[in-house]
């Protein structure tokens, strides 16, 4: 079925494309701003606008006045939001949340007011809340279309404040960026953006069009107009598929089935994104098993230098465990041999038996937490007894140029226990 | 006064004092969007109550609805915790929109199994509350409406009272109160539990949006003058009801939307409040605490 025969389909799809290509764009500046619930306080802000629009027509379904109204509106619920957000006894959240509720509480009251004098006419007021794409007609779309340039044009021309702007607010004030024009002008944007927005998919919806594409876009890019050109295209790859989905599969609403393909996309690239979950997982997990198996190698490093060492030089898992800190101890014995598979020439249920680097890396392990907690002890004023927890930690970061930087600063023999510090082990010498 | 305008007024009194005392934990730890989140995303919850029990039922709604509170208060730690780039903010926005479009996807393909009003859910309305009908307890007949909210306030207030101290030290100190054995996570899984369950008796009252000023502007005026975690409790419990009796007042005089007329007398008493306030005040006089 071709999804473009008809030409009110064909609208419904290119308005929504164009809209959710808007929201996109602005939307990247506000997630970046950390003000990804603004939109849901200032669509919610839309429904008394609009029927203080109908009100002001002379009850009437104007497009105009809706648009009037929903202006004004929208303006009184930034600037109550603002007006409390100022002060920290409200904060942020709250504002939002007083700002969203009492506004759509207006427009709840006034709606009801309306249909006491039922005339019929205002039947569908409220289903500004769920959205009607399907009702975009091709005047909306020019509507659209010139909406999206200004809103490219004002973005191009300002793009170097609305970045500075967007990661370092103090900074955009102290250097002029921050002006009161630009602010109302890009405000303005957002407000007439955000109308169109909920026109087209509804209150709820809407604020997932601002958010979902700038999010999911953030996580593969780290600049500012990649982010804008990602977040655009994006929007409009997933706008275009769930608009059309919706024209094909009449069940559908419209704005639910775009925010479905939107949320899947956002999903798919938090899994899979550099920055993404997959990522950080494998990172976390190759961080974890490395400490372990450092770790592992320094309880062998204290059998070799208390001469407890076995006579086959083989450490059992139940005398490296008792080494072990509380949170490495309770791992079972399969773990202990994964973590040392880089380091030992043999491991089996009963122990293992190191390489010649592993013994090394031992040495080298160790050396290194003992020139860290005499440098901390020497140098930086510790009390002796308050440094291994730290060099617990550091001593798994440091590389050989620190190393020698830190043996450079301390001329020592000892660590602050009394324990010798090994010296650096040589390739081939043990 | 009849018999159906006292259900009216005690139901809205109880659903405000209930909201208003939850909202006090909210404010207090920053999360006062966290109802919008809840109210929105227990929309997959009812609409799969509505198709398994064929219809309204209560239970199944607030389980269904408990559920998915649950499961989105999990997603948004878990969207927001595994990398730096998503903020708090953007997991909520990204994890209530989305499940209230699936939701409405579920509503679209299920529509002949669950009669769902959707205007109806989003709006809710006080005036019908006497005609859920009345229960017989003990040979007293009372409203069913009254009867789920008490039994709803003697949940909350059963676990309020083995949690308070636990969500205070989990809000505030979160070190401290893991280092006592408190997980400050499971507090928060507790509180979004005693939330979700409020809001779905509320919501049928007030509707889903008009509940969050019911949770977060009574709340907020007490933060305004209370000094101690007592007075704002205090304070909040004082707004939420004269502001219900004046807003009741005015819708019943007026015949508007009577969760709207309270709502707004919210908002109105709670901007004047805040006016008077940033009045410059003499020298000396300390503001609020």
């Amino acid at each position: 079925m071709n999804i473009l025969s008809s030409p009110a389909t064909f609208y419904a799809v290119l308005g929504s494309v164009l809209v959710s290509a808007v929201a996109a764009l602005i939307g990247s500046f506000l997630v970046l701003q950390r003000r990804s619930l603004l939109v849901d306080m200032l669509g919610h802000a839309v429904f008394p606008g609009v029927i203080f629009g109908f009100l002001l027509a002379g009850w009437q379904r104007s497009p105009f006045y809706f648009f009037f109204g929903a202006l004004v509106a929208i303006a009184m619920g930034y600037a109550i939001f603002t007006w409390l957000a100022r002060d920290s006894r409200v904060g942020d959240d709250a504002a939002t949340a007083i700002a969203l509720s009492g506004m759509f509480a207006i427009g709840t009251t006034m709606l009801s007011r309306i249909q006491q004098e039922a005339q019929g006419a205002q039947a569908g007021l409220n289903t500004f809340l769920t959205g009607q794409a399907a009702l975009i007609s091709r005047i909306d779309v020019y509507v659209f279309a010139a909406l999206l340039l200004v809103v490219a044009a004002f973005f191009f021309k300002n793009r170097t404040a609305l970045k500075v702007w967007a990661f370092d607010q103090g900074f955009a004030q102290v250097t002029g960026y921050r002006s009161r024009f630009l602010e109302v002008s890009l405000y303005a944007i957002v407000a007439i953006s955000v109308f169109f927005a909920v026109q087209a998919a509804g209150v709820v919806l809407a604020s997932a069009l601002f958010v979902l594409a700038p999010l999911a876009a953030l996580l593969w890019v780290s600049r500012f107009e990649a982010l804008l050109w990602l977040s655009v295209v994006v929007a409009i790859i997933g706008t275009g598929i769930g608009a059309s989905w919706s024209a094909v599969d009449e069940r559908m609403p419209a704005g639910a089935a775009i925010i479905t393909v939107l949320f899947l996309i956002f999903l798919t690239s938090w899994f899979f994104a550099p920055t993404g979950y997959f990522k950080s997982f494998r990172e976390r997990r190759a961080a974890r098993k490395m400490r372990l198996g450092e770790d592992l190698l320094k309880s062998w490093y204290y059998f070799y230098e208390s001469a407890a060492m076995p006579q086959n030089f083989v450490v059992s898992w139940e005398q490296a465990r008792q080494r072990l800190g509380a949170e490495d101890a309770h791992l079972n014995v399969s773990a202990f041999k994964r973590s040392l598979e880089q380091w030992a020439e043999y491991r089996d249920e009963r122990g293992f038996l190191l390489t010649r680097e592993g013994q090394e890396h031992a040495v080298s392990l160790v050396r290194r937490h003992r020139l860290w907690e005499s440098y901390l002890v020497d140098k930086m004023g510790f009390s002796p007894d308050h440094v291994h927890e730290n060099a617990e930690k550091v001593e798994h970061l440091i590389g050989d140029e620190l190393e020698f930087r830190i043996e450079s600063e301390v001329a020592t023999e000892t660590d602050p226990h009394g324990k010798p510090i090994p010296p650096k082990p040589q390739r081939g010498d043990t | 006064m009849n018999r159906d305008h006292l259900t009216i007024f005690f139901s809205a009194q109880l659903c405000a004092l209930l909201c208003s005392h939850l909202g006090v934990y909210l404010n207090m730890r920053r999360q006062a969007m966290l109802v919008d989140v809840l109210s929105h995303s227990a929309l997959p919850g009812i609409v799969v109550a509505y198709a398994v029990f064929a219809g309204y039922s209560a239970i199944g709604v607030s389980v269904g609805a408990a559920i998915c509170a649950f499961l989105s208060v999990i997603a948004i730690e878990q969207l927001s915790s595994a990398q730096g780039r998503i903020h708090r903010d953007s997991s909520m926005a990204v994890v209530f929109t989305s499940m209230f479009a699936l939701g409405l996807v579920m509503i679209a393909y299920f529509a002949e199994r669950t009669h769902i009003d959707i205007q109806c859910a989003l709006f809710g309305d006080l005036l019908f509350s006497p005609f859920w009908g009345d229960v017989n307890v003990a040979g007293f007949l009372i409203p069913a409406v009254l009867l789920r909210l008490v039994v709803v306030v003697g949940v909350v207030g059963f676990l309020l009272r083995n949690f308070h101290g636990r969500l205070i030290a989990a809000s505030f100190w979160g070190e401290a109160a893991t280092l006592m054995g408190i997980s400050p996570r499971q507090m928060t899984h507790v509180l979004a539990f005693l939330c979700s369950l409020t809001v779905m008796v509320s919501f049928e009252l007030v509707g889903v949006v008009l509940v969050i000023a019911f949770f977060s502007i009574p709340p907020a005026f007490g933060r305004l003058w209370g000094s101690s975690w007592r007075s704002m409790m205090g304070l909040a419990s004082v707004f939420a009801m004269v502001t219900t009796t004046l807003g009741l007042w005015v819708g019943w005089v007026s015949g508007l939307n009577l969760g709207g007329t309270i709502a707004v007398a919210q908002l109105a008493l709670f901007l004047l409040a805040f006016a008077v306030y940033k009045l410059p005040r003499p020298k000396g006089v300390a503001r609020g605490s």
